[in-house]
């Protein structure tokens, strides 16, 4: 199990590695950079702001400085000095020595902000989002999924998968339009855009005051983000009970007498959600790209809109930054399911 | 399938007729399923409309009348009430006209044109190179296996959406201000204007949606390339090539063509998406994608520019979704009720 979890933590890295090769790649092979604006700036101005962020080197050196920048610590004894160019993720003090991590660069496009402010205030909003997103998804779905299959071939479960399917059919695009000008604009029960929660967070992402008012601003986007899991959720579920219900062990629970509550619930679900478990990984791949939408919809300050910005912009390292966040979160994501996969189903956990 | 078409192959009984009762038997478990006969009769629709747009629709869908912009017909206003203190009506425009005094009717039958193009295209690249690189996968086998299969890997860690953003940004600002004629750039910009933008859609898709297909197919060489009838094949001599096309390929192409239906209202919704964060088609060229975007903006004032496009979309997804899983249902029974 521990050789298990090394080698997928060292595949991750791998991972981590080639996505950040490719961006870096991709994004410099886009013509035009950081500087060139409608306006053209003076030639010796634009080359001393391309020293400053060492852009004028060699493609490689760049690559390298970024990588060394990102992963190696920094340890000094007296206190760093804070600038722009010098913003660390990662800062604490221990004992009299300064240990600082991951720097991941300015921001261009802005004079005061870095990618880690970025980090600190507007992903934590994105993963509010994907977290009730799933939530929803899971409450709704699951539950339905356990109706439709008990209440197999009758009006119910026609009535479920037909929902479902709408569900599936439904982009967040298509949905979240149609929640804001039924709910928000004919209806005028919540709010059409903006978010109820602004930083700082209690542990980096819990909102301070958690206020019916963030509810009514976060409903419609979880509801836009999770139908379409919910959707996912309650077909898997049905079908992953219907094959668990026709197994022998559970002829033989009945047989023993158990009540039907306690088949269904013990050891009919208990299997039934192991394949559940097993999408959820693609799901949350899934819910966080989604957020981007969601965000452009509803208008909410979450990591979203700096996808489209900063690729226009050529700001690189928000590219970068933003662009190696989404791939952590997709590939730890798959880690912590394949563990738990693992971990719930023996046959595997032996290989 | 696979299995009895192995035990009629290794006892040498002509195969044409059971291969045509496979497809037949199929098609009869489809016709049964009503919500795949919907689905199939509203895409019958939607390509009637596709192909006679120009009848179909009432003037082209980039003809401008400026002071008619955001005019409603008397039905939408009943429709959204609180229209009616600011709205101008008119009866030209069945739908009304967009907030550039363009009919919205005429856009959303051309808008049919870009998405059903997308259904088309879409599968047929992810197949070309998914199923290629598969089949090669399975069928060498060994090193060269595990190198494809983890570039695959790879290629699945990579955020999708991301990567087709920077793509699209590549590719329109890379191949836009080339103008030597004669160059490969040249051209292609060429086929990208011409089209409205969707060659660089079609690529986008194309590079990001073949993994699918490729993990799959490799799944099912991999079951299959082991069995008599291949085993048969090879012992009266026939090459690499032959059994990969001639008596591979026909054994698992079932769940293929399964898992591209499945997966076009996938691709819709990417163009949709595309188009709507504006790295997609070209203005004026009618996405439901742009016209969803367009109208969002205008949300609060007049809803039904965001929701006609809306329900146009959804419609044509569901219609995918219900013969698709229709499909899978009647070409493998066993798979039914699954994902």
């Amino acid at each position: 199990m521990g050789r298990f979890i090394v080698r997928r933590l060292l595949w991750m890295f791998l991972v981590l590695f080639v996505v950040s090769l490719i961006t870096f790649l991709l994004m410099h092979g886009v013509p035009g950079g950081p500087f060139d604006s409608e306006k053209a700036l003076p030639a010796e101005i634009k080359k001393n702001l391309e020293a400053k962020y060492h852009l004028n080197e060699p493609l490689w050196r760049q690559y390298l400085f970024y990588l060394y920048d990102v992963t190696v610590p920094r340890v000094t004894t007296e206190k760093p000095s804070t600038s722009l160019l010098d913003s660390y993720l990662i800062e604490a003090k221990l004992g009299n020595v300064y240990f600082r991590w991951m720097n991941f660069g300015p921001s261009y496009a802005s004079k005061t902000r870095t990618v880690n402010d970025i980090f600190r205030d507007n992903l934590p909003i994105s993963f509010q989002l994907g977290i009730l997103a799933v939530i929803f998804a899971l409450a709704i779905g699951v539950p339905l999924g356990v109706l439709a299959a008990l209440r197999q071939n009758t009006w119910v479960d026609y009535l479920t998968m037909g929902v479902a399917i709408f569900g599936v059919s439904v982009p967040a695009i298509v949905l979240a339009p149609i929640l804001v000008a039924l709910f928000a604009v004919e209806l005028r029960w919540l709010p059409a855009t903006g978010w109820g929660a602004k930083p700082p967070f209690l542990l980096g992402f819990i909102p301070a005051n958690l206020a019916p008012d963030f509810f009514r601003y976060a409903l419609l986007p979880a509801i836009a983000l999770g139908m379409a899991g919910s959707a996912v959720f309650a077909r898997l579920t049905r079908a992953s009970l219907l094959q668990v219900i026709r197994e022998d062990f559970i002829r033989t629970a009945r047989a023993k007498g158990l009540a039907e509550r306690t088949v269904i619930v013990r050891h009919a679900l208990r299997n039934a959600l192991i394949p559940v478990t097993t999408i959820i990984g693609p799901y949350f791949a899934a819910v966080v790209t989604g957020t981007f939408v969601i965000e452009l919809i509803f208008g909410i300050p979450g990591l979203g809109r700096y996808f489209v910005t900063s690729v226009t912009n050529r700001d690189y390292p928000v590219i970068m930054g933003t662009i190696l966040l989404y791939a952590f979160v997709l590939v730890i994501a798959n880690v912590v399911v394949d563990i738990v996969y693992a971990f719930l189903d023996p046959r595997i956990r032996v290989q | 399938m696979a299995t009895a078409q192995a035990t009629h192959k290794s006892v040498a009984m002509p195969t044409m007729r059971k291969e045509t009762n496979l497809w037949i038997d199929s098609l009869r478990r489809l016709v049964h399923n009503r919500a795949a006969v919907v689905g199939g009769i509203i895409l019958l629709a939607l390509l009637f409309v596709f192909i006679f747009a120009d009848l179909v629709a009432i003037q082209p869908y980039d003809r401008q009348v400026p002071q008619d912009n955001n005019k409603m017909p008397a039905w939408l206003i009943a429709l959204f009430p609180s229209t009616s203190n600011y709205a101008k009506v008119t009866s030209k425009y069945p739908m009304g006209a967009d907030d550039l005094g363009r009919d919205l009717w005429s856009r959303v039958i051309y808008g049919t044109r870009i998405s059903l193009s997308v259904a088309l295209v879409g599968p047929l690249l992810a197949f070309l190179i998914g199923t290629t690189y598969g089949l090669i996968s399975g069928f060498i086998g060994g090193r060269v296996d595990d190198v494809m299969m983890r570039i695959v890997d790879v290629m699945y860690a990579f955020p999708t959406l991301l990567l087709i953003i920077i793509m699209m940004a590549f590719f329109r600002s890379s191949f836009s201000g080339i103008a030597e004629e004669g160059t490969l750039a040249y051209t292609l910009n060429g086929i990208d204007s011409a089209t409205g933008g969707m060659l660089f859609i079609f690529i986008g898709i194309g590079l990001t949606s073949w993994m699918g297909n490729a993990r799959l197919t490799r799944g099912q060489v991999l079951s299959v390339r082991e069995k008599e009838f291949v085993e048969a094949a090879r012992s009266i001599g026939s090459g690499n090539r032959r059994i990969m096309f001639q008596h591979i390929f026909p054994n698992i192409i079932g769940p293929i063509i399964v898992y591209e239906t499945l997966a076009i209202p996938g691709y819709i919704a990417f163009e949709a998406f595309l188009s709507f964060i504006g790295l997609g088609v070209n203005p004026p060229t009618p996405s439901w994608g742009i016209m969803i975007a367009d109208g969002a903006r205008n949300i609060r004032t007049y809803p039904h520019l965001v929701l006609l496009p809306a329900l146009a979309l959804a419609v044509t997804m569901f219609a995918f979704n219900f013969l698709g899983d229709g499909m899978r249902d009647a070409l493998d029974p066993r798979m039914r009720g699954t994902q």
